[in-house]
């Protein structure tokens, strides 16, 4: 009893102590930046791969289609349903849970499950869960529950809007935005956590009233959209009681985009995990204090930087927010001048609109390893702590709750073995996304030699992006971590 | 077939690539570490490099941080050494406080105008922030590189 008391003790003293200095995005990021031949090394065998892949597909007698064959599957027997039921009701119990333990419990945000629980457990884990598992989140999204419950009560919500199509994806892509802004500038506490999950709770109510319940699910809430992309990555397809398998991402081959709030959304994937990894590094942070100071703030502002320095603070929120928000049209620039230039070389009819909706899904698995590299040892440092977590949510400290974990252990995975995942990952996602740009241009473009030619302009913008994230991966971090 | 081969020599390149590109490994980082006292004024990076000597007996890390206002006014805002070395923070703040060490979750009271000493082996490679509690001061990071 006596030691369990002192584990208690040690965990809450450990947990306690990180929380005051978080200010931003929850949980501590332990990576070092990636040394600078292994980015070299990186970005040279990504090149070295995108010919490898050119040869090869110019070498294939025909486009061949065994990647996007989906008829291999089973139907799920029906002792299924009541295990679909059982998650479903988790589901909903955990965001509940969530909810009430910001609410009642602890404030201190490493104490409190619903912080490691919703960002670590939910955005990350459950996220590259389904990249990997297919979309369960479309049978288990807990708004979508609630949803159906009222219906019971006053009947299916047909909507208030004549044809939501025409609005493709832009409310889920406005409230993703929103969720990025918060997750990195909001500050958010559990307390604030636990608003901010009730307030979207109601917004998807309103949301599907208005829209209608099947649009907004598909078109409006957020996770819906963002993880039905990443389980288009995913080698499982869930269908009307079937469970089908395919290539790890062929998904991406069968999608159409077919507005072009699809393609920002899928921009802003990329962009917004890379200026995340981008504003915690040393060139970020000089740019705006150092070189901006001398040639905009000092001249406008004076030389006083103690006098100065309130006011250069608040800019420096609202350039890094509008850096954040403006981030997808830097990448769409990008692509739209790559396809551009693979229209022209080809002398193509097809418009540019269609050119860039068509090849918007083979940016997907860039996004996915994007993200991966970036958040995913977050899982071993934070999301290790889960079941301590979950076993006390209110983050109290009592004692029998960890009696049968025993001690809580986070684990920090070995910088070299981080260093070298990311690079795989990135060159991995790499070539997925340049062989897949490669089979829709063999569809779109009616010659071979124009689909080669076509690829030239799409491999400068793969690398381009690539580059950047590897770029990235290696900057120095900021030391003061603003 | 053809396309299992295709995919193998490409491994094989990219495998080739990265062995060709890979550094030859430094010294080990147990060899004896040079004992630096970084008081330097301003906040520059220091760099502990690790001195290809016979094994002495093992050499303690020292690194001096004060702090004044809220400030760090002496002592390097990143502090890099290899994995595996002894190192020593001294810290000397005109104020009480309380400094803090993630990932090792080490904590160290700091005494006004006292210099106080967290000692430990630097084994967990990574990048490690340490800050003051009281007055929210992120104060550097201790990069450790892997072996």
């Amino acid at each position: 009893m006596k030691r369990q008391g002192a584990v208690a003790a040690t965990l809450v003293a450990a947990l306690l102590l990180p929380a005051v200095a978080s200010a931003h995005s929850f949980g501590k990021l332990y990576n070092l930046p990636v040394p600078l031949w292994l980015y070299l090394y990186g970005a040279t065998a990504a090149l070295l791969g995108s010919f490898l892949v050119m040869a090869w597909f110019s070498a294939q007698p025909t486009a061949t289609n065994t990647m996007t064959a989906t008829d291999r599957g089973i139907v799920l027997p029906p002792w299924t349903n009541p295990l679909l039921r059982l998650a479903q009701l988790s589901s909903f119990l955990l965001l509940a849970l969530m909810i009430y333990s910001g609410l009642a419990g602890s404030q201190n945000a490493y104490a409190n499950f619903n912080m490691s629980g919703f960002w670590i457990g939910f955005v990350l884990g459950f996220a590259y869960l389904t990249a990997v598992l297919g979309n369960l989140y479309a049978r288990l999204n807990p708004w979508r529950l609630v949803v159906r419950a009222m219906e019971r009560i006053s009947g299916a919500w047909r909507g208030k809007f004549q044809q939501p199509e025409r609005l493709g994806v832009w409310p889920a892509l406005v409230l993703y935005m929103a969720f990025i802004w918060l997750e990195l500038f909001g500050g958010t506490g559990p307390r604030g956590l636990s608003i901010a999950l009730i307030a979207y709770t109601g917004l998807n109510l309103v949301g599907a009233w208005w829209l209608g319940t099947a649009a907004w699910f598909r078109q409006g809430e957020l996770f819906a959209v963002f993880l039905r992309y990443l389980a288009l990555c995913a080698p499982l397809h869930w269908q009307a009681g079937r469970l089908q398998w395919r290539w790890p991402f062929a998904g991406l081959l069968g999608e159409r985009s077919r507005h072009g709030s699809e393609l920002l959304f899928i921009l802003f994937m990329l962009s917004s995990t890379a200026f995340d990894g981008l504003r915690e590094t040393l060139p970020w942070v000089k740019l705006f204090w150092q070189d901006l100071y001398s040639f905009v703030w000092e001249p406008l502002l004076g030389d006083d930087r103690v006098a100065s320095y309130a006011l250069l603070t608040q800019i420096f929120t609202v350039w890094q927010g509008a850096a954040l928000l403006l981030s997808p049209l830097l990448y769409l620039a990008a692509y739209l001048f790559c396809l551009k230039l693979a229209q022209w070389a080809t002398g193509s009819r097809i418009s540019l609109r269609d050119l860039a909706l068509r090849f918007a899904p083979t940016l997907l698995p860039i996004a996915l390893v994007y993200h991966v590299t970036h958040y995913y040892t977050l899982l071993f440092t934070q999301g290790s702590l889960l079941p301590w977590l979950l076993a006390d949510p209110l983050g109290t400290g009592s004692e029998w709750a960890w009696a049968w974990l025993g001690q809580p252990q986070g684990f920090i995975p070995d910088a070299g073995v981080v260093w070298h995942t990311q690079v795989a990952l990135i060159l991995l996602g790499h070539i997925v996304s340049v062989v897949l740009a490669h089979r829709v241009a063999l569809e779109v473009f009616i010659t071979r030699r124009a689909a080669t030619l076509s690829q030239l302009p799409m491999l400068l913008l793969m690398m381009l992006y690539t580059g950047s994230g590897l770029w990235i991966l290696a900057q120095p971090l900021n030391p003061s971590g603003h | 077939m053809k396309n299992a081969l295709v995919v193998i020599l490409g491994l094989g390149l990219l495998a080739g690539l990265f062995v060709w590109m890979k550094p030859a490994s430094n010294s080990p980082a147990s060899s004896a570490p040079q004992t630096v006292t970084a008081a330097v004024s301003g906040a520059a990076s220091s760099t502990v490099p690790p001195v290809p000597s016979a094994p002495a007996e093992p050499v303690v890390q020292l690194i001096e941080l004060v702090v004044k206002d809220s400030k760090l006014v002496s002592g390097p805002e990143v502090i890099t050494v290899p994995q595996g070395s002894a190192v020593t923070l001294r810290v000397t703040t005109d104020h009480h406080d309380e400094l803090h060490l993630h990932g090792y979750d080490l904590t160290l009271q700091l005494p006004t105008g006292q210099p106080a000493e967290l000692s430990f082996v630097a084994d967990r490679s990574g990048r490690f922030e340490y800050e003051l509690h009281h007055s929210h001061l992120t104060l550097g990071a201790l990069e450790v590189q892997p072996q």
